[in-house]
């Protein structure tokens, strides 16, 4: 913010009546030489507070990928609260991390680069994940600049988070196709301390905080070991192979800002022992939050037509269409999936 | 709603008022059967002490409830229904139906007589002022919506929290941890996307 000083405006000396008394001619000219640059300045004042905008989410972006940390998450929706351990490694070629859920039955997630292992001890059962981008809190493929097209930027001064003083930053959808956040950044390190995600009244539906962590500091790699030997246990390996859902022929109208990330056959596993199910895949993003698309052919039968789910800021719509079962899931407003919902057409595919 | 007939009923004074009371309040929780509830149902439209009950009950009902329901309308309406229900002849069939006839119109007034009950006795308690029940007041539904009154309210109260906590469906868990393989984390760190994604314990 700028900072004005009363002390450094001095006073012009007055040299006579007439030298202060320009002719209209002379103002004239004078508002046409100005007035360009005074417009010419507003808006480079604006490209640069925009350009410092999308700096400070790209900082957020590098922190989350280049930094090590460990600590204690707490995540909250509704009257649900989880706490996890979570210890991330950066070797300065990739991070690789381990999330230790605290709660519930016995679990880990221990990500490699790309790769996730999703570790379930009581089902002696190993489920493999491949994700593009799953760094600590990072964003998604489309650019800050985008981001800041469809989200403006806010920011409301400092918190105290987990011992630390952060940066705290509302970024407001600017219409009402998505939720809005608000982040708590630790301004040394670029890393998010703690986030909340809001639904269109401002209400909080959604939260992730830590409530201590370690930056900056060496971080043992035998944490990132899994607690439990997992020789003998089952490994799925959810198979998907990228595919062009328009040379299925089907064809989705992503809502605005919402950049399509992947589009991929794969196989849903089911609950328990039941067999894989094959399914479309289409991945939105606007940058902040990822919509997926299923297209299913001869999935279960539901028991509705329609049906919606929330749960925290991720919504489910499902419905079906003829023989085919169409589901959004996404971090978005329950209307917005069913839009995306409904825009899911078949035509023939092309030849 | 649970009412203690003991301490709601003192003013009775007798066994049977309390009797009255408890199956009024079983009747209010939907805990009545219709051949018990039908002499019910005709006391509630004779006798007054039974009518302040009622409208005090669902009075507590509304409190808990939200307005949404509510409507307006004047008293002196009210009371031409009232006196105009009144007139109305209440044998609405002949005898010689077959019992089994007679058993659904027997159901049938039972209704009606519920209706009369909203019409003379629940609406004008809605339109109560704040401070005189039974004037102006808050809105209620009679019979069964009582116990829901909790439920009511508890809703009211925990919008956002409602929201967020609907009820799982399993059959949807394998789209959710799908969608959990190609999400990036957004703002919100890697944790949030294996808490939020739900049932872990059934994958």
């Amino acid at each position: 913010m700028a900072r004005y000083d009363s002390h450094s405006v001095q006073p012009m000396p007055r040299t006579g009546a007439t030298s202060l008394a320009p002719s209209w001619q002379g103002l004239v000219a004078l508002l046409i030489l100005v007035l360009p640059l005074a417009v010419r300045a507003g808006e480079s004042a604006k490209s640069e507070e925009a350009r410092n905008d999308a700096n400070w989410l790209q900082a957020i972006q590098n922190a989350a990928r280049h930094q090590s940390f460990s600590g204690t998450i707490v995540y909250q929706r509704g009257d649900e609260v989880h706490a996890s351990r979570v210890v991330q490694v950066y070797d300065g070629v990739q991070s690789r991390e381990r999330v230790l859920p605290l709660d519930g039955q016995p679990r880990e997630f221990i990500r490699n680069g790309d790769e996730v292992q999703c570790l379930y001890p009581h089902l002696r059962r190993i489920v493999v994940e491949h994700s593009g981008v799953r760094a600590f809190p990072a964003f998604a493929e489309p650019l800050p600049a985008d981001v800041l097209s469809h989200y403006s930027l806010r920011r409301q001064g400092s918190e105290r988070v987990a011992g630390s003083m952060c940066d705290v930053v509302e970024l407001l959808p600017r219409d009402n196709l998505r939720y809005g956040y608000r982040l708590w950044v630790e301004p040394t390190s670029g890393l998010l301390f703690k986030a909340q995600t809001l639904n269109e009244r401002g209400a909080v539906l959604e939260q992730i905080a830590f409530t201590d962590v370690h930056v900056r500091e060496a971080v043992d790699p035998a944490l990132l070991k899994p607690s439990w030997s997992t020789a003998g246990w089952t490994i799925d390996r959810p198979q998907s192979k990228a595919t062009e859902l328009r040379q299925q022929g089907w064809s989705v109208t992503a809502p605005s800002g919402f950049h399509r990330l992947a589009e991929v056959m794969r196989h849903l596993i089911g609950e328990g022992d039941s067999a894989p199910r094959a399914a479309l895949q289409a991945v939105y993003s606007d940058g902040l939050a990822t919509v997926s698309v299923f297209i299913e052919r001869d999935g279960p039968t539901p028991a509705k037509p329609e049906e919606t789910q929330r749960r925290g800021s991720v919504t489910a719509f499902s419905r079906q269409v003829g023989d085919v079962r169409v589901t959004v899931v996404g971090e978005v407003p329950p209307a917005t999936a069913q839009s995306i919902a409904e825009s899911v057409v078949y035509s023939s595919p092309p030849r | 709603m649970k009412v203690d007939p003991k301490s709601e009923g003192a003013s009775d004074g007798t066994e049977d008022a309390h009797k009255r009371v408890e199956r009024l309040s079983a009747w209010l929780d939907g805990e009545l059967d219709a051949p018990v509830a039908e002499p019910l149902v005709r006391e509630l439209l004779s006798e007054k002490a039974l009518q302040s009950k009622y409208q005090a009950w669902c009075f507590v009902g509304d409190a808990l409830r939200s307005q949404e329901v509510a409507a307006e309308h004047s008293p002196q309406l009210c009371a031409r229904i009232s006196r105009a229900l009144q007139d109305e002849p209440r044998l609405l069939a002949p005898r010689a139906l077959s019992s089994r006839m007679r058993h659904h119109l027997a159901s049938g007034v039972a209704v009606a007589a519920a209706m009369a009950v909203l019409v003379l006795v629940a609406v004008p308690l809605l339109r109560g002022s704040g401070s005189t029940p039974g004037v102006r007041g808050e809105p209620t539904v009679v019979g069964k919506t009582v116990p829901g009154a909790d439920l009511a309210s508890r809703d009211a109260g925990t919008v956002a929290a409602g929201e967020a906590h609907a009820a799982q469906q399993p059959r949807l868990d394998p789209y959710f941890q799908a969608h959990r393989d190609f999400t990036p984390e957004g703002v919100m760190p890697a944790a949030a996307i294996y808490l939020r994604s739900g049932n872990e314990n059934e994958r």
